[in-house]
């Protein structure tokens, strides 16, 4: 999750007033904000996915004037005859464009800008693939402004942060940014830029600005533009900067400025209205389980900066704040309901379950799992614990098997690359490792494996055991196994068999009925050697999810 | 047998010395069973009273070695001594010969002297006219030599508190050998015919009983049962055990039986559609992506009902903005979360009044150190019906918290794709202050109409169960929870009692406004 780093002082100038820091961490915990760090001057802290218009101090400002009860009341808008037009740009169709006047920067909200910028692009943006942003001063423009596709070798600019003009595709390989990014355009045939009426190039999409028309402390009036794959999201991501922005300054102002393109579509941003959704207040109360009356839901709603369009038969109909892009149905609208009111207190509240229509009951596997394992321990066996991700190599390789294993594409680790495909290896694992430490072992574990088979993924849950001491033969493994079907009321059989990796003259199939349910064996002695093991180990593996279908047959 | 008499040990013992004796005094009984006179008086009172033995004390006239006596009984007789070896000293003058003694036996001039008369006067030697001296009977010699050696006897007689015939204590007290004592001693005289009761085993001995078996049960009067020092430390044993970790989890299992929970089971290797598809997580969602997700490499299905591909495809669609790709949903991953197993639950049953939960394993690509885990437990759970609420949500929390010892709670608004409202529960656990371990909320309409429970809403939640396994078991490392040491495992802390207090429930948490 991002995480937002701010200046309290720059906070406080935003809010008009300081703040407990107590009450300070409530503000944030409603806003569903994790403090990260918390000094005398600085605040980070962890911002939801959800809400991008927390990303810097501005929105979190704002926020918190709605929370305690002081909203900023309706933007200032004003028509400043910004017009934009954009060409049909194949791979990133869609551009918007936005325009806050008579702002006031210092070095802090210029480091706000850039931090809202990347942690938009980051999220939201999917790494600028979805969405990017860029910002520009606006008088070092001349507008109409126009997005296009432009030659990479022969159109030249002057990358933001360098010194000399760079073609399109030097952009993309001479940067850190065209390295990092580039990918998202280099296959284009033209590369999307966005220019002025003069033919200057203020930026290439989504990569870098231009170093001429970069916002600096001195700014007033900025451009921003959004490019993107979808319309609503371009506008959402240059709403949320514009906004942002706006709160830098008593005297600022919105611009609206509308992005014509060729097939004649028209974007407008910032977007001033934004989601209504109607939400019936008895529905909210069932929701949440609370009783809220019409009045309180008003109050609540006003805390997270909604506008109550109306309100009629108990349904409210209320408008998001433009920048909340999180708000994608009622159920939206009755979480802020909910925060609003208190989770303490709802939570102080909640005193019951809904009526249980009938007992709890156990998985049949989970049970008789749990069954097996204590008729294992009684029988002086001790349980081990494996994980299911295990290395390919030690699972399926040393012991020749021939078996499709679930391969991860993406480990990030040599020792699990795969879901162990039996048990087996696991317990012998666990003996070899103790072995210094005793000189006879019975173990056994109850656990699930994977593989493919004939396509399709094969899940089991199995119980494995192992007998290692320098006496153990075949025997012992019998033993343990006919022990424990006995106690299930079961007669297995056993039948010569084969398993790779056990020595052949010392494997036996188990069979209840006609059906193999599992095998016993004795390790092959040159896996036991080339461990550097140096007694003979029993290993014996029953497939539990057969076991108890046989038995729900008696 | 009724006739048997049975005895001590150690009393069997004493008679059997009275016996071979038939008398004796109580320093050379206690010497003889090996023990000191005291430890044996008790016992002789108890034997005179059962009228085996006769216990008197006497005045007895005692001898001891004297110095001389002991020295003679260490090494010799003078007479004795010089017998070896006085043909080498003959023919000289009686003086020359009495000093060649000295010599020759290691003698002293006194004992040399003794030895000289004495030998002269039993008649082996004679001084002739020249004043030599000079072999006189060689058989005289040898009776001498035998009755030398039947002295020192009597002299080891002495020593071992016997008392010799009067005449040789004669001799032994002229030569300075013994002296004469007035002593009171105790002494046992063996009564009726001790031997013979012995012999025949109508007196017997007691039994030490180490192991005592049922059959004992009639003599233990007769018997002695070996008794045990309780401050040594007994041996310990090595227990075979089930895990500790597997029974946490099983205590869990039972937590939520027993609030009317069914449990249900899912697939470790899963299709994106159920973990992600239908939990309403666009396909870019940064969840989705290789930091996040481990993929699988198979070409493999699982069940996915093709029936929901056009549901799902439009709500994804409206709601994210993005054209959903079916091939995508069919991919494979290892499951992030069992809320996988949840979202199956409900499109199996649909609608209705219910209650689920699984405790199962969940991956994330993470690296194993003490803090991170690539494989954990999760515990998720819905409660399904037409008028489950998020206060029904909380309050399973505050129950589930009491059922685990908790007192208080902490509930934080929070955010999951699939869930809204969304909360993060947090625990006060006693000595490591607030954690989370509990994020849940209700499932959205979206994801109810993906699953085909339109008309429902289910509250939902996925508890990480390795962290609160770490708590209660006492471990700070994450890896411990699979550890492969079996003494690690065997010495795990196990809870033995529920973590519960009787009286308390849901209704007994505190819901904190903040952590504090």
């Amino acid at each position: 999750m991002p995480t937002i780093s701010i200046q309290l002082e720059d906070l406080y100038r935003l809010l008009g007033r300081r703040l407990d820091k107590k009450d300070l961490v409530d503000l944030l915990t409603k806003l569903k904000c994790e403090v990260e760090e918390f000094s005398d001057t600085v605040l980070v802290y962890e911002a939801n996915h959800d809400r991008p218009d927390l990303f810097s101090v501005e929105g979190l400002a704002r926020a918190i004037k709605n929370l305690l009860g002081f909203p900023a009341g309706e933007p200032r808008v004003s028509e400043c005859g910004v017009r934009a037009y954009a060409e049909s740009v194949e791979g990133r169709p869609y551009v918007a464009f936005a325009v806050v006047k008579n702002v006031t920067l210092d070095d802090e909200a210029l480091r706000q800008i850039i931090q809202l910028q990347e942690k938009l692009h980051a999220t939201y943006g999917r790494s600028r693939r979805k969405a990017s942003i860029g910002l520009y001063d606006l008088d070092r423009v001349k507008p109409p402004i126009y997005y296009k596709k432009a030659d990479p070798d022969t159109t030249r600019y002057r990358p933001l942060g360098y010194d000399r003009d760079m073609s399109l595709r030097e952009v993309l390989k001479h940067t850190d940014k065209g390295r990092e990014y580039g990918f998202i355009i280099e296959g284009m045939p033209k590369f999307p830029v966005i220019a002025d009426s003069e033919g200057r190039i203020l930026s290439l999409a989504p990569i870098l600005n231009s170093e001429d028309a970069k916002v600096t402390t001195s700014t007033r009036n900025i451009l921003v533009d959004s490019t993107g794959l979808d319309p609503r999201i371009v506008v959402d991501m240059a709403t949320i900067v514009a906004f942002n922005l706006y709160e830098r300054g008593s005297a600022t102002e919105l611009c609206i400025v509308k992005t014509v393109y060729e097939n004649g579509t028209v974007l407008v941003a910032p977007r001033l209205e934004g989601v209504i959704q109607e939400v019936s207040l008895k529905e909210v109360n069932e929701l949440i389980g609370a009783n809220i009356t019409v009045e309180e839901a008003i109050g609540l709603l006003k805390q997270f900066g909604y506008k109550v369009l109306s309100v009629r038969d108990g349904r409210i109909t209320a408008q998001a704040p433009p920048y909340r892009v999180d708000v994608l149905s009622w159920v939206d609208v009755a979480e802020d309901i909910a925060i609003a009111y208190g989770y303490d207190k709802l939570g102080e509240e909640a005193s019951e379950l809904p009526p249980a229509t009938r007992g709890g009951r156990e998985n049949p596997v989970e049970h008789f799992s749990y069954f097996l394992r204590s008729i294992m321990v009684s029988m002086g066996f001790s349980e081990v614990a494996n994980y299911m991700m295990t290395n390919t190599n030690l699972d399926v390789s040393i012991f020749g098997r021939r078996v499709e294993p679930i391969l991860v594409a993406n480990p990030i680790s040599e020792r699990f690359t795969s879901i162990r495909t039996w048990l087996t290896p696991g317990l012998l694992g666990v003996i070899v490792e103790n072995k210094n430490k005793a000189s006879d072992f019975k173990v056994f574990e109850v656990g699930d494996v994977a593989y493919v088979k004939e396509g399709r993924v094969i899940e089991e849950r199995r119980i494995g055991l192992a007998v290692s001491n320098y006496n153990a033969t075949l025997t012992d493994g019998l033993a343990a196994v006919k022990t424990l079907l006995n106690t299930l009321g079961l007669s297995p059989r056993f039948t010569e068999g084969s398993v790779e990796g056990l020595l052949k003259e010392r494997t036996a199939l188990i069979l209840i009925g006609d059906e193999v349910v599992g095998f016993v064996g004795e390790i092959h002695p040159e896996i036991l050697y080339k461990l550097n093991y140096d007694r003979p180990v029993v290993v014996a593996e029953i497939n539990i999810e057969k076991l108890l279908k046989t038995l729900e047959k008696h | 047998m009724s006739q048997q008499i049975i005895v001590g040990k150690r009393q069997y013992d004493v008679l059997r010395v009275v016996a071979e004796l038939n008398q004796v005094d109580v320093n050379t009984l206690a010497s003889r069973v090996g023990v000191q006179p005291e430890d044996i008086m008790r016992d002789l009172a108890e034997l005179a009273n059962k009228g085996l033995l006769e216990v008197s004390t006497e005045q007895k006239t005692v001898y001891e070695l004297t110095e001389y006596g002991e020295r003679y009984l260490e090494r010799g007789l003078p007479e004795e001594v010089s017998l070896r070896i006085f043909r080498k000293c003959l023919h000289t003058s009686v003086r020359e010969f009495i000093e060649c003694l000295a010599n020759k036996a290691g003698l002293s001039k006194e004992d040399a002297n003794v030895a000289f008369q004495i030998l002269v006067r039993d008649g082996c030697l004679k001084v002739d006219r020249d004043g030599r001296a000079k072999l006189n009977d060689e058989v005289k010699c040898l009776g001498l030599r035998e009755e030398s050696a039947y002295l020192r006897y009597m002299l080891l007689t002495v020593e071992n508190g016997l008392e010799p015939p009067q005449n040789v204590v004669e001799v032994l007290k002229k030569r300075r050998m013994i002296s004469a004592k007035k002593k009171s001693v105790v002494l046992v005289k063996a009564k009726g015919d001790l031997k013979e009761l012995i012999s025949r085993n109508i007196i017997v001995p007691k039994q030490l009983l180490t192991v005592v078996l049922p059959s004992h049960y009639a003599q233990l009067e007769e018997a002695v049962v070996k008794k045990f020092d309780l401050s040594i430390p007994p041996p310990g044993l090595k227990p075979s055990l089930s895990h500790p970790f597997m029974e946490f989890i099983k205590q869990l299992r039972e937590v939520l039986v027993a609030m009317g929970f069914e449990e249900v089971r899912g697939p470790h290797v899963e299709a994106e559609f159920w973990n992600f598809d239908v939990l309403f997580q666009p396909q870019d969602h940064p969840a989705r992506e290789i930091h996040d997700t481990f993929f699988v490499v198979n070409k493999a299905v699982v069940d996915v009902p093709s029936e929901a591909f056009e549901r799902v495809r439009r709500i994804h669609e409206t709601g994210w903005k993005y054209s959903w790709d079916q091939s995508r949903a069919l991919r494979l991953v290892l499951r992030t979360q069992c809320t996988a197993v949840s979202a199956r639950t409900i499109y199996s049953r649909g609608g209705g009044e219910y209650r689920a939960f699984t405790i199962d394993r969940v991956f994330r690509p993470e690296n194993l150190d003490a803090k991170h885990s690539m494989e954990f437990y999760q515990l998720d759970g819905i409660i399904v019906g037409r008028n489950v609420n998020f206060k029904h949500l909380l309050y399973f929390f505050k129950e589930f918290a009491s059922a685990l010892g908790i007192k208080e709670v902490w509930f934080k608004p929070g955010y999951f794709p699939f869930t809204e409202p969304s909360v993060e529960g947090y625990i006060k656990h006693p000595s490591l202050g607030w954690v989370e371990v509990f994020p849940g909320g209700i499932f959205r309409p979206e994801v109810m109409e993906m699953l085909g429970a339109k008309e429902y809403r289910a509250a939902a939640w996925g508890i990480g169960v390795d962290r609160l396994a770490m708590w209660f078991m006492g471990v700070d490392d994450i890896r411990e929870l699979f550890a492969r040491d079996l003494d690690l495992l065997r010495d795990m802390p196990r809870r033995p009692l529920p973590f519960f207090t009787g009286k308390a429930s849901g209704r007994d948490v505190i819901v904190r406004p903040r952590p504090e």
